[in-house]
């Protein structure tokens, strides 16, 4: 469609107005240009905006002239879905990724208030030169509204595996993350174009962040929660290149948050703080190629001209690269104190989780990239797994949940005296042996890992309580309280939930793999399962089989898994049933038919799986608290 | 100078990256390189009432193309393959892999027919035996019934050039080779 392509032509030329009116104004000295900054940022806004809605109309009205809507639609497919099509594949998510952008940018130009318009412009300008290169690519070589070559009665239909209402919101959140970060990272770059970069500029800069890294988190803990519910093995993180490309941000982000704060209180580690910055981002822009390029082999697999790979490459080296010669050529313009870090304070401790989580970065990143390396190197080929990373992963996991239970005991600035060592003993020796004693209760067998991790959880509710309990004693109020560390509070409740989840849904699962016919019965775990029927199918674009199962007899408790054929993609699929619980989940999936009237069926026990999800959404609350907590206090100015 | 490490770092992972793009992810060795193609029995698509077995590959190089009606890269390759009809070659038989018989028909007749002689396949059972990954994808049979090359994904002029026709005029050579000695 024309029209649609000039919309994004002329949120291409307007792009490199946003970027190149700015920097001439302030390098000219001709101030009056900037009122031109937010004029344009709006009207390339709304015209991404309308092609993205034009493509939702497209889709909606079964268009499939369009090459693009016949290969991820399909007349068949109910509407939400067609809807969602529109970032069903390659085109149309990097569309989604610029209305994402400009989303930021309009959002940073309407919400940042506080910042002189000459600030703000060097941080438009920057989002106007990563906008540029994204539609440049879209008008290129993944224009989204080709026609056609020949014509089609109708579309090759959507993936089934992205039918399931989990799908719906996973790539537009995790695009917010990871397109979120382009806004730190036009701060940082800013900071540097400007040599300004004190605990003003950081606090500007720490709510972006924060939001971004919300979306993210959301976006990981969807995707996770859509790999358990759909991939019918009730796992929920597989090491896939594709979940690590979404973890590399996340991790760089975390650091990011973390040291901003550093910034914020003692003007410490700038250098640093601008180049994990750039490295957020890098590592988001590396997510996309990944994804995009179907440079590694995954389950998310998209197939692709390799010329895409090769421009979106390119994108990498000039945006990243730019930016880190900037850095290169401008960052001894930073003023740095020299304040000296007593070794025993939480300024200390931030810089242990940036180093952790820095090496954790590079061994995932390594994991990630090391079949390619030893590919390109002419060593044969080979792929990484599962056990590398849980290998890799843990004992930096149990560093960083023993030093986020010692921040909770330990000061900001100054050196702690021997009662704070004699607590933290405490501390510790209490949530162990309430871990052991719990396990004892609970579970037959005694396994030192569980040990280790559920005590270091326990470590950190232990912290939350004694902090809470202390400040009722100094009379402080609950809503004191939560105003200064409120954030802090319940994102780190929220990594001990989600590490109790982990390690006992590890640990403790069971699961069982039987043919049953009619009538038979399975137990597992104290519960028992009665296959009392099978019947047929008849979905809108899919036939196939549910399956009735009651748990424990003459309950009214029903699991009804299902099977699905797609027929236009040629796709089986298993449609598990769950039933939930806080405490666990009784997980049934239908395999396959066997015979007449015999089936293949998986039944899994998954104690406290639950508590991954929860302690991922109460992280992303402890991050708005962060953020809206924030943004009180700036009233306050 | 230590400000420059990261852009070091960053030449560094993109070198890899770019190295990365050269080669497909797609070439995974196949397991029957250098195996016979196995034992197979199955329906003409075009002639109903002719069977076709192993034997059909004997005597002659064969390239095997697998193709579907709904593929849509499929038809990418297809005027590539008339060429190398129209010219003789080599002898193309196709397999027609999970496909409906009319729908397939149908398409030959829009799309043209560079085969000799088409394998029907509806339930996909010969395309397990080989191996097939998705369609479309092509195997260099030579005249004892061996694979010596397999394309995942599009058939070009390059692959063929640079791969199975340089096999070919090498395995020819040597058979030459050997009958003169």
């Amino acid at each position: 469609m024309a029209f649609s392509y000039a919309l994004l032509l002329g949120a291409f030329f307007l792009a490199l107005l946003q970027c190149g009116i700015p920097l001439a104004s302030l390098y000219y000295q001709r101030l009056k240009w900037l009122k031109w900054v937010k004029p344009l940022s709006w009207s390339q806004f709304i015209l991404v905006a309308l092609a993205i809605i034009s493509l939702a109309y497209v889709f909606l009205g079964n268009d499939f002239s369009f090459a693009y809507v016949a290969q991820n639609s399909n007349s068949n497919l109910p509407w939400f879905y067609r809807v969602c099509a529109v970032w069903g594949g390659h085109e149309g998510s990097i569309l989604l990724w610029v209305f994402i952008l400009n989303l930021w940018t309009v959002a940073v130009i309407v919400l940042e208030l506080s910042m002189e318009l000459a600030l703000l412009a060097r941080v438009v300008a920057v989002l106007g030169f990563i906008s540029a290169g994204f539609l440049l690519f879209l008008l290129t070589l993944s224009d989204p509204f080709s026609l056609a070559t020949q014509s089609v009665m109708d579309g090759r239909d959507l993936n089934p595996l992205l039918q399931d209402p989990g799908l719906i919101i996973h790539p537009p959140l995790l695009y917010m993350g990871y397109v979120g970060f382009s806004v730190s990272f036009a701060f940082a770059v800013a900071a540097l174009l400007s040599g300004r970069f004190d605990k003003q500029w950081a606090s500007w800069m720490r709510p972006w962040t924060l939001a971004a890294w919300c979306f993210l988190t959301w976006g990981i803990v969807s995707g996770s929660w859509w790999a358990y519910r759909v991939l019918g093995w009730g796992g929920w993180w597989f090491w896939d290149p594709v979940e690590n490309a979404s973890l590399l941000p996340w991790l760089a982000g975390t650091a990011l948050i973390h040291s901003l704060l550093v910034v914020e209180k003692q003007e410490l580690l700038k250098t640093w703080v601008i180049l994990l910055a750039i490295l957020t981002f890098a590592l988001s822009l590396i997510g996309t190629f990944i994804v995009r390029s179907g440079i590694l082999i995954s389950v998310h697999a998209f197939a692709v001209d390799p010329w895409r790979g090769v421009f979106m490459l390119c994108l990498l080296v000039v945006l990243i690269g730019t930016a880190l010669c900037i850095y290169a050529f401008k960052i001894q313009n930073l003023k740095r104190p020299i304040v000296h870090v007593s070794f025993f304070s939480r300024t200390a401790l931030l810089i242990m989780n940036n180093i952790l989580l820095s090496v954790v970065i590079f061994t995932v990143l390594l994991g990630t990239l090391y079949p390619l390396i030893i590919e390109v190197l002419g060593f044969g080929k080979l792929s990484v797994g599962a056990p590398y990373f849980n290998i890799v992963f843990t004992p930096f996991a149990i560093l960083l949940l023993f030093f986020m239970g010692l921040s909770y005991l330990i000061p900001w600035k100054q050196n702690v005296c021997a009662d704070v060592f004699k607590k933290i003993i405490n501390i510790l020796l209490s949530s162990f042996s309430l871990s052991f004693v719990l396990i004892i209760l609970f579970s037959k067998e005694m396994q030192w890992q569980v040990l280790i991790g559920l005590g270091l959880a326990l470590w950190i509710i232990i912290n939350t309580l004694q902090l809470l309990i202390a400040s009722f004693k100094k009379k402080l109020s609950l809503k004191n309280i939560f105003k200064t560390q409120g954030a802090m509070l319940i994102a780190h409740l929220g990594v001990a939930i989600l590490a109790i989840g982990i390690i006992l849904s590890s640990y403790y699962s069971l699961e069982r793999n039987v043919r049953m016919s009619i009538g038979d019965n399975v137990s597992l775990a104290g519960y028992h399962f009665k296959l009392l029927q099978v019947y047929a199918l008849q979905g809108q674009n899919y036939t196939g089989a549910v399956a009735n199962i009651q748990v424990n007899h003459q309950s009214n408790h029903f699991l009804r898994p299902q099977l699905r054929y797609y027929p236009i993609t040629d796709v089986m699929i298993s449609k598990p049933a769950i039933a939930m619980g806080v405490w666990r989940d009784l997980y049934v999936s239908l395999a396959e038919p066997v015979g007449k009237q015999t089936w293949t069926l998986r039944f899994y026990y998954k104690p406290f799986v639950r508590w991954i999800w929860m302690g991922g959404l109460c992280m992303i609350l402890g991050g708005l608290w962060a953020i809206l907590s924030r943004h009180n206090k700036r009233n306050k100015y | 100078m230590r400000y420059i490490f990261p852009l070091i770092t960053l030449f560094i992972i993109v070198y890899f990256l770019w190295q990365g793009l050269a080669k497909d992810p797609s070439l995974l060795p196949s397991p029957l390189i250098n195996q016979a193609v196995p034992e197979f029995s199955a329906n003409d698509l075009l002639k109903k009432s002719t069977r076709l077995r192993k034997k059909i590959f004997l005597q002659h190089w064969t390239l095997l193309v697998v193709w579907s009606s709904w593929c849509v890269t499929c038809s990418k390759e297809q005027s590539f393959l008339l060429s190398l009809q129209k010219h003789h070659i080599i002898t193309i038989y196709g397999l027609n892999y999970r496909d409906d018989l009319r729908h397939a028909q149908l398409w030959l007749r829009q799309q043209g027919n560079p085969f000799q002689k088409i394998i029907f396949d509806p339930q996909g059972m010969l395309a397990i035996d080989l191996g097939v990954y998705g369609v479309p994808e092509s195997y260099l049979i030579d005249p004892q019934g061996i694979i010596r090359y397999k394309q995942i994904g599009l058939l070009t002029a390059n692959v063929w050039t640079q791969q199975m026709a340089i096999l070919i005029n090498q395995s020819n050579k040597i058979l030459n080779h050997t009958y003169e000695g």
